[in-house]
């Protein structure tokens, strides 16, 4: 039904939980997983956190370094439970045009996402990213919504 | 996977793809699928209106004809796909209510939908039911182009 399915990480609480479920997904359709993790350069982060003092660790190298370990993570959960998968790490100023991007180039035929990502300021209201995301998208989306406060797995 | 999938309808070819996408997620788990239409609260009482009390049993008498023929087509492609399907009417809700409402209510698992209805404004991009749905669902939401 879905072929080849798009998950993007930002190592977050929102998108894990976003991950098991897709790697469950993908496992019941027998569906691939392209595991996209966005390094996101550092105008867009000091213009979207201005108010924070400038962080010298914060280089490309480091966000790069950590969004690989994320994508990692993604396909090592996925090869545990036997879905093909493939690791995708981007440098981008906007996470959301790098997952249209992504979904395009992949040819992916589904995206699955949390609601909101690391900066989500509410857990009721889909985050930006994810909004521009749904705007965009050419595919279905699967939006998934963070677990209720104290009720854990 | 998903056990219980719930899908609005409107009795338009608009939730006519939703609908087919729940009933394929559904055989692939063995999953239900509960349907639920929505007809809206009119937009102006009967009774400010004097003489508007007939017309609005017009009104509403047609607004229920729909839901039945609604629910009607999707018994009737649930059935021929062998999916066990439940329906529900939702007269007086806003349609993101009525969604969000029945989801927890008859304990969905999962919303699919439409990135937009038959309302809202042709130039939007993502009807604004579908934002809040997806600002008020505690359940995931399938929305399809």
């Amino acid at each position: 039904m879905y072929k080849r399915i798009l998950v993007p990480t930002d190592g977050s609480d929102v998108s894990a939980v976003a991950e098991q479920a897709a790697v469950a997904f993908a496992r019941a359709l027998g569906s691939d997983i392209v595991a996209l993790s966005v390094a996101q350069s550092y105008p867009a982060y000091a213009a979207a956190e201005a108010s924070m003092a400038v962080d010298p660790d914060l280089d490309i190298h480091a966000l790069r370094d950590a969004a690989e370990r994320n994508a990692a993570r993604v396909c090592a959960a996925a090869a545990a439970a036997g879905v093909p998968c493939t690791a995708l790490t981007v440098s981008a100023h906007s996470p959301s045009d790098a997952i249209l991007d992504s979904a395009r180039e992949q040819a992916c035929d589904l995206i699955f996402m949390g609601s909101h990502g690391r900066r989500g300021l509410s857990r009721l209201l889909a985050g930006s990213e994810t909004q521009k995301v749904l705007a965009g998208a050419e595919v279905p989306v699967m939006v998934m919504r963070p677990r209720p406060a104290g009720k854990p797995g | 996977m998903f056990g219980r999938i719930l899908v609005p309808t409107d009795g338009t070819e608009r939730s006519v793809q939703a609908l087919e996408t729940a009933l394929r997620l559904a055989a692939l788990s063995g999953g239900h699928v509960i349907a639920v239409h929505a007809s809206p609260p009119p937009y102006v009482m009967a009774q400010e209106l004097g003489l508007a009390a007939p017309i609005h049993e017009a009104w509403r008498r047609e607004q229920d004809q729909l839901g039945q023929d609604a629910v009607a087509y999707v018994r009737r492609r649930a059935g021929e796909t062998g999916v066990i399907c439940q329906t529900v009417l939702a007269p007086g809700l806003a349609p993101h209510e009525a969604i969000v409402r029945t989801a927890r209510e008859q304990l969905c698992d999962l919303i699919v939908m439409a990135s937009r209805g038959h309302g809202g404004l042709a130039g939007r991009l993502i009807g604004s039911e579908t934002w809040k749905v997806l600002s008020h669902s505690a359940v995931p939401v399938l929305v399809l182009r």
